[in-house]
C-alpha cells in the first residue's frame, strides 16, 4: 500500500458501515480511519472486522488513500482478535487508542509481531499511538521510548475530558487544554507528528476553526474528522506551517 | 483501466438529493466519463470516473463546458424559470414529497446493455425511418407492467374515472393554453389538404410529375394544421372539463399515445417519437392535488420495489405545460414536477419512466372548470412511460427470465 495522502485530515468512519466507508473512499483522497473501537457498537464488532477486512483487500492497491484501521484498545476484550484479523491485510497504520503505559504498548507490538511471524508476513507496521487520560500525558516519555514504529501521536479528547471528570478534577476543560499542550509541545520537541481530536459538533464551523487554530499553535500538524464540511477547514489551517 | 479525480460544483451550484439524479443523467450525456457521483451529504463535490485510455485534459474540457453550462446564469432552464417568474405568475412553496421514502433499493441482476441482445433474439426488429417493430416479449411485458401499475396505485387511489380519447389534440385548444410557446421544437403536426378542388388536381399533378413522391414543398396544398399530435394524454381531460363545474375532488385513469419529437435522438425503447403513456390526472382543492402528488410518488415507488426496479425520485426541471409568457395570474408550485427515475446499470445513469406535474391553477383557469364549492381547483397528473419501464427493467435484469425477479408472474416470463 502506497502511503501519497497528505499527513493533515484523518477522515474517521465507522468500521461496520460499508456505505460510509465507500463514501470516504469515493469523494476523499486522504487518510482513512476505519474504525473498530468508539465508532462501533458492542454489538457489530465481529461484523465490523469483517468489513474493514474486505475493505483494506478492496483498496489494497489504491495509490489515492491511506487506510489506517483504529483497533479496540488493550483494555478492552476485543484488542487481540482485532490484530488477528487485521495485521494480515497490512493496514497503512494502526491506530492504537487509550495507550496508558509503555506496557500497553509493548503488549500490542508482541501481539502483531506473533501475527507477522506466525503468517510469515512481509509487513512492518507503524502506529498511531492515542493519548486519552492523564497517566499517558504523565507517560509519555516512556511510551515514546517503548517503540521505534510509533508514527505520530494523537489526542483523545473526549475520553481525556471523561477521564478527567471521573478522577474529580475541579475543571476538566481546562486540564484537556493543559494536556493538549503538553501533547503538542513534546512532539514538536521530538520532531514527531501529533493529531487532534475529533470535533463533534460538526456544524459549529465557526468554533472547529477557532479550534483548529489553537491547536496549531500547541504543536499538532493535523486532525481528525468526522465530517465532510470539517476536511476544508483542517486543510486550510494545518496546511500551512506557524514555524 | 478507469481514473478516478473530483471536483467541486462552482458557486453556487449545490444538489439536494431530488437533484442528484437528473445532473448526474445530464453529465454523462455531456461528458464521455464512465460515471459521475455526487457526494449526497454536502451535494457539492464530485467524482468522476472515466476510462484511463481517455485523455485526462480531454474530460477535464468536456467537464468545464458542461459545468459552465449548468451554473444558473447560463442554463437554459433557469433562463426559461426566469420568464416563468414573471410577475402574472404566482409562486407557491410546497412542502417537497416525503423523500425518505422515494427511493427503491433493489439490486439488479444486469449490468450489460441488452440493446443488442432484443434485436438479435428478435423482441424488437428494425424498420426503416427508425420505426420499430414490438415482438410478443416486449408486447407482454407492456402489458404487464401497465395492468400490474394500475392494479397496484389506482386501487389505492380508490375511484378514478376511465377514459380512452384519440392521439389528435385541436390545434385551437393548444393555442388557449399557449401550447405552441412551450417547446416548439417537439412538435408533431397533423393536417391534411385543403378541400379546394383546384389545389387537389394540382396537388395529384406535382406528385405524378414527381414520380410518386410529395412535392418538395407541401405548404401550398395543406391546411393550416386543424390538430397537432398529443405530447401528453392528459390534455384531453382539461379538454372535457372546459366550463364545468364539478362536486368533488376528481381522478381519472386513462392510457395514450404521447409524441414528442426527438429528432436523431430516437433510441430504441428508451427514447421515442411516440409512445405510451398511463396518466392519473387529478382535479381539486389544492391540498388533495398535493396529497396526491405524495401519494402516488410513494405508491410507484413502491410498485417499482415489489416489481424489483432500482430507481429513486428527482426534482426535474422542465414541466410540459408551462407556456413562456402567461397572461392570466396563475397560482403555480414552485417545483412543478417531479420524476420518478429508474437506473440504467450499464451506464450508471437514470432515466425519468414516471412524473407528476403539479399544473397549481393553469388549467383549471385556462378552460374554466372549478369545484363547486370552492374558489381554488388545481390540478395534477402522473404518466408512467411504458416503454421505458420495459427498456429499464430489461436493462436491470436482462433477457433471461429466469433471472427476473420471483414478482414477475410466470405468464409473464
Ligand atoms: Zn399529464
Amino acid at each position: 500500500m502506497s502511503v501519497a495522502a497528505e499527513p493533515l485530515v484523518y477522515f474517521y468512519v465507522p468500521g461496520y458501515k460499508p456505505n460510509y466507508i465507500e463514501y470516504a473512499m469515493t469523494f476523499y483522497p486522504m487518510n482513512i480511519i476505519l474504525c473498530l473501537e468508539d465508532g462501533t457498537p458492542e454489538e457489530k464488532k465481529l461484523e465490523a472486522r469483517y468489513v474493514v477486512k474486505n475493505a483494506l483487500q478492496e483498496f489494497s492497491s489504491d495509490s489515492e488513500h491511506t487506510l489506517i484501521v483504529r483497533v479496540n484498545s488493550v483494555h478492552t476484550p476485543h484488542w487481540e482478535q482485532d490484530l488477528e484479523e487485521l495485521v494480515p491485510e497490512r493496514p497503512a497504520r494502526i491506530r492504537l487508542p487509550m495507550v496508558r503505559t509503555a506496557e500497553d504498548l509493548r503488549q500490542v507490538e508482541r501481539k502483531v509481531q506473533d501475527v507477522i511471524h506466525q503468517r510469515s508476513l512481509n509487513y512492518s507496521p507503524s502506529y498511531e499511538v492515542m493519548i486519552e487520560c492523564c497517566e499517558a500525558i504523565f507517560n509519555l516519555g516512556e511510551i515514546h521510548q517503548a517503540s521505534q514504529n510509533i508514527y505520530a501521536f494523537t489526542f483523545g479528547g473526549t475520553d481525556y475530558f471523561d477521564d478527567c471528570v471521573a478522577k474529580g478534577l475541579v475543571d476538566p476543560a481546562l486540564e484537556v487544554r493543559k494536556a493538549k499542550q503538553k501533547l503538542g509541545e513534546y512532539c514538536r520537541s521530538v520532531g514527531l507528528q501529533c493529531f487532534d481530536t475529533t470535533y463533534m459538533a460538526y456544524r459549529d464551523l465557526e468554533g472547529f476553526r477557532e479550534d483548529c487554530l489553537l491547536s496549531r499553535e500547541y504543536g499538532f500538524t493535523g486532525r481528525s474528522v468526522i465530517h465532510p464540511d470539517q476536511v476544508a477547514v483542517v486543510q486550510d489551517i494545518y496546511g500551512i506551517s506557524i514555524a | 483501466m478507469f481514473t478516478t479525480y473530483r471536483l467541486e460544483l462552482p458557486e453556487p451550484v449545490t444538489l439536494n438529493k431530488l437533484q442528484i439524479p437528473v445532473f448526474t443523467h445530464m453529465f454523462l450525456q455531456n461528458v464521455s466519463a464512465h460515471k459521475v457521483q455526487v457526494d449526497p451529504i454536502q451535494g457539492k463535490r464530485i467524482s468522476v470516473t472515466y476510462l484511463s485510455s481517455y485523455p485526462r485534459e480531454q474530460i477535464e474540457r468536456e467537464v468545464a463546458i458542461f459545468l459552465e453550462r449548468f451554473t444558473p446564469e447560463h442554463d437554459e432552464a433557469s433562463a426559461s424559470s426566469a420568464e416563468i417568474l414573471e410577475p402574472e405568475l404566482n409562486m407557491v412553496e410546497l412542502d417537497e414529497p416525503p423523500l425518505e421514502k422515494l427511493c427503491s433499493c433493489c439490486t439488479p441482476g444486469n449490468q450489460r446493455n441488452i440493446s443488442d441482445d432484443l434485436l438479435e433474439q428478435r423482441w424488437l426488429t428494425l424498420l426503416k425511418n427508425q420505426e420499430l417493430a414490438y415482438h410478443r416479449p416486449i408486447i407482454t411485458l407492456l402489458e404487464y407492467f401497465d395492468q400490474s401499475y394500475v392494479d397496484y396505485v389506482g386501487r389505492r387511489i380508490g375511484d378514478c374515472q376511465q377514459r380512452q380519447y384519440s392521439v389528435l389534440l385541436p390545434a385551437s385548444f393548444a393555442e388557449k393554453m399557449n401550447y405552441f410557446h412551450s417547446a416548439p421544437m417537439h412538435l408533431l403536426l397533423a393536417t391534411h389538404l385543403s378541400h379546394d378542388h383546384e389545389t387537389m388536381k394540382s396537388f395529384a399533378a406535382d406528385v405524378s410529375a414527381n414520380n410518386g413522391k410529395l412535392p418538395q414543398d407541401c405548404g401550398p396544398y395543406l391546411e393550416t394544421p386543424p390538430y397537432i399530435l398529443q405530447s401528453a394524454p392528459c390534455y384531453k381531460v382539461y379538454m372535457e372539463m372546459e366550463d364545468q363545474v364539478f362536486e368533488d375532488n376528481t381522478a381519472f385513469v386513462l392510457k395514450g399515445q404521447s409524441f414528442r419529437n426527438e429528432g436523431k435522438r430516437v433510441y430504441l425503447l428508451e427514447r421515442l417519437l411516440n409512445f405510451t403513456m398511463r396518466e392519473f390526472v387529478f382535479l381539486g382543492t389544492p391540498e388533495y392535488v398535493t396529497r396526491m402528488r405524495d401519494l402516488t410518488l410513494g405508491w410507484t415507488i413502491e410498485w417499482m420495489e415489489a416489481a424489483g426496479l432500482k430507481g429513486e425520485c428527482a426534482l426535474a426541471n422542465d414541466p410540459f405545460f408551462l407556456p413562456g409568457k402567461v397572461k392570466q395570474n396563475f397560482k403555480v408550485p414552485k417545483h412543478v414536477k417531479y420524476e420518478v427515475r429508474a437506473d440504467i446499470p450499464y451506464k450508471n445513469d437514470t432515466i425519468s419512466i414516471a412524473s407528476y406535474d403539479t399544473h397549481g391553477d393553469f388549467f383549471a383557469k385556462t378552460f374554466n372548470f372549478r369545484l363547486r364549492d370552492n374558489a381554488e381547483t388545481w390540478s395534477g397528473c402522473i404518466g408512467l412511460g411504458l416503454e421505458r419501464v420495459v427498456w429499464s427493467f430489461l436493462q436491470q435484469y436482462g433477457l433471461q427470465s429466469e433471472h427476473w425477479p420471483a414478482a414477475i408472474p410466470e405468464s409473464v416470463k
